[in-house]
C-alpha cells in the first residue's frame, strides 16, 4: 500500500506545474461559484452559467491530467527509458490511469461537496454526472496521446471531444453522450443514460489506448 | 557470463537498421563505434528491451533470453541517447523514483540514490532540480539512473555527447570504476577518443552490420600499413586531400603536417595507426565495397 502511495506520488510529482494545476483551478471554480451563486442569484441565472461551466471544466481537467500523465513516458526526449524499468505496459497505461482517476474521483468529491453547498443542489446527482464525465473524458485524453504520441494531439482530442458535444450535441442530439449543459441538475434518466455512454466511451478508450502504451 | 547475439536483424519500414548481426559481448567494457544510421542504436535499443528484433536471438547465459524480456529488464540500466527525463523533480527524488521503479527495497533505497549520486558526482546537486541542470549535469543524472541498483549490464548510448572535457575526464573514470570485469559496460559514441580510453573491445559497425570486433591493437592492426604522417606545403597538402582521407592536419612552420589514409599499403615507413586511423579506414573499405 505504501508503494502504491509513493508511486502516485510520483506520478503526480514529476509532471510537475501541469498536474499542480488541475487543484488551482478547481479552487478557483469553486470560489467563482461561490460569488456567481450570490452576486447573481436575484437574477435566477447563476445555475445557467455555473452547471455548465462545471461540466466542461471538471472533466477537462481531468482530461488534462491524463495527457500530462502521459507525457514523460512518451513525449520526453528518452522517455522510453522509462520501458526499461521493470515493469509492464500496463502498469505505465491502464494501471496508472486507473490510479489517477481514482485520486481525481476524490478531488471531484471535494468540489462537488462546497458547489452541491454553494448552490443548494444534491451532492449525489452533481458528483455522479462529474464522475462519469470525467471517466469518459480522461479515457479518450488518454487514448489521444498513446496513438499520437503527442501530448498536443491528446488535448486536441480532448478539446474536440467536448468541443463537438456542447455545440454541435446541442442542436444534434447524436453528437451528444455525456453532457446535459442545461444549467438544471440532470434528471436520473439523464444521469443513467449519461454513466452508460461514459462507460462504454471510456472502457473503449482505455483499451485501445493500452494498445498504444509501448516504446 | 557472455551476451551472444546471433542472426539480430531490424528494419523500419524500407530501412534496414541491422542486419543479420553476430555479436559475443564479454564481461568488460565493449565499444561499439560508428557512423550515424550504423544500427549501433538500434542494437542497443534492443538489448535495453525498447525494441523488439524482427530475427534473431539474443542470450546471455543459460538463465536469460531476450524472448522473455521481463528477466532482463531488472537485470539492465540504460542511458538514451537523449535525456530529458525528470524536469520538475529534483536530482535526489528523481532518483529516489527510479529505485522505486527498479524494485529497491526502501529499506536499501537511501544507500543506493547516495551511491549513484556518489558516483555520477552529483551530490551537491541533489536538491536542485533536473529541468536547471546544465547539459553536462543531466548526463550525470542521467548515468546516475542507469547505474542506480547495480545492473549487470550497462548500456550507455553516446553517454560523452555534450560533456565538457574535464566532464569527459570524470565520466571515463566513472565508467572505469563501475567496471568490476564481471559486469558487461555497453557503450556506443562516435568519440573515438572515449572509446579508445575505455574500452577492451570494440565492434565497429557501417548499415547495420559488425565490420570488425576486437580488441583495440587487434583493431589498430587494421590499417597499419595504410596510414602516413608528413609535412607538406599547403599545395601538396591540397593534392593529396584530393586522393586520400585526411583524418586530422595541423599548421606546422613548412606547411601543415598532415595525416591521412593512403590508398595502396605501404611498407616501411607507415604511421603507427590510432583506433581513429583503423576505423575510419574499415568504414571507408566497407563504401568503397
Amino acid at each position: 500500500m505504501r508503494r502504491f502511495f509513493r508511486e502516485l506520488a510520483f506520478d503526480i510529482s514529476e509532471p510537475g506545474i501541469h498536474m499542480m494545476l488541475i487543484p488551482v483551478f478547481a479552487f478557483i471554480f469553486v470560489v467563482m461559484t461561490y460569488i456567481v451563486q450570490h452576486n447573481l442569484d436575484a437574477m435566477g441565472q447563476s445555475n445557467l452559467i455555473t452547471l455548465p461551466l462545471f461540466e466542461i471544466l471538471i472533466p477537462s481537467l481531468g482530461g488534462y491530467g491524463s495527457v500530462m500523465l502521459m507525457q514523460g513516458l512518451l513525449d520526453t526526449e528518452g522517455g522510453e527509458l522509462y520501458f526499461t524499468y521493470p515493469r509492464s505496459y500496463l502498469y505505465w497505461g491502464l494501471l496508472r490511469q486507473f490510479r489517477f482517476f481514482v485520486l481525481y474521483v476524490l478531488l471531484i468529491a471535494a468540489v462537488c461537496i462546497s458547489v452541491a453547498g454553494i448552490m443548494n443542489i444534491d451532492f449525489v446527482q452533481i458528483f455522479h454526472l462529474a464522475a462519469a464525465q470525467s471517466f469518459a473524458v480522461m479515457a479518450v485524453s488518454f487514448l489521444g496521446v498513446t496513438a499520437s504520441k503527442k501530448v498536443s494531439i491528446g488535448l486536441i482530442l480532448l478539446l474536440a471531444f467536448i468541443g463537438i458535444q456542447i455545440t454541435l450535441g446541442q442542436e444534434y442530439g447524436v453528437f451528444n453522450l455525456i453532457y446535459v449543459m442545461s444549467g438544471f441538475a440532470p434528471s436520473y434518466e439523464q444521469l443513467m443514460s449519461i454513466s452508460l455512454n461514459s462507460i462504454i466511451v471510456g472502457t473503449f478508450s482505455w483499451v485501445v489506448g493500452q494498445v498504444w502504451v509501448r516504446p | 557470463m557472455n551476451i551472444i547475439i546471433n542472426g539480430l536483424s531490424k528494419s523500419f519500414k524500407k530501412v534496414k537498421a541491422l542486419a543479420e548481426v553476430n555479436l559475443t559481448i564479454a564481461p568488460g567494457i565493449h565499444g561499439l563505434l560508428g557512423p550515424n544510421g550504423a544500427g549501433k542504436t538500434t542494437i542497443m535499443r534492443i538489448l535495453a528491451t525498447i525494441l523488439d528484433a524482427d530475427q534473431g536471438d539474443i542470450s546471455w547465459g543459460s538463465s536469460y533470453n531476450w524472448k522473455r524480456p521481463k528477466a532482463i529488464k531488472g537485470k539492465v540500466g540504460y542511458l538514451p541517447q537523449q535525456f530529458g527525463m525528470y524536469k520538475y523533480l529534483r536530482v535526489e527524488e528523481a532518483l529516489k523514483n527510479v529505485a522505486l521503479l527498479k524494485n529497491v527495497p526502501k529499506a536499501k533505497e537511501k544507500e543506493h540514490v547516495g551511491m549513484a549520486m556518489e558516483r555520477a558526482n552529483l551530490s551537491e546537486y541533489a536538491k536542485r532540480k533536473a529541468g536547471q541542470l546544465s547539459g553536462g549535469m543531466l548526463r550525470r543524472l542521467g548515468v546516475a539512473q542507469a547505474i542506480l541498483a547495480e545492473p549487470s549490464l550497462l548500456i550507455l548510448d553516446e553517454p560523452s555527447a555534450g560533456l565538457d572535457p574535464a566532464e569527459r575526464i570524470s565520466f571515463r573514470k566513472l565508467i572505469r570504476d563501475y567496471n568490476n570485469g564481471e559486469r558487461i559496460i555497453l557503450i556506443s559514441s562516435h568519440i573515438v577518443n572515449d572509446i579508445e580510453s575505455l574500452c577492451d573491445k570494440v565492434s565497429i559497425m557501417n548499415l547495420g552490420k559488425i565490420l570488425v570486433t576486437g580488441s583495440i591493437p587487434q583493431i589498430q592492426d587494421k590499417a597499419k600499413y595504410n596510414v602516413k604522417e608528413e609535412t607538406m606545403s599547403e599545395p601538396a597538402f591540397r593534392e593529396i586531400e584530393k586522393n586520400n582521407i585526411v583524418i586530422n592536419f595541423t599548421p606546422a612552420a613548412e606547411g601543415y603536417r598532415v595525416r591521412y589514409l593512403t590508398n595502396e599499403k605501404i611498407n616501411g615507413d607507415a604511421a603507427k595507426a590510432n583506433l581513429e586511423d583503423s576505423y575510419t579506414f574499415i568504414i571507408q573499405k566497407d563504401k568503397e565495397l
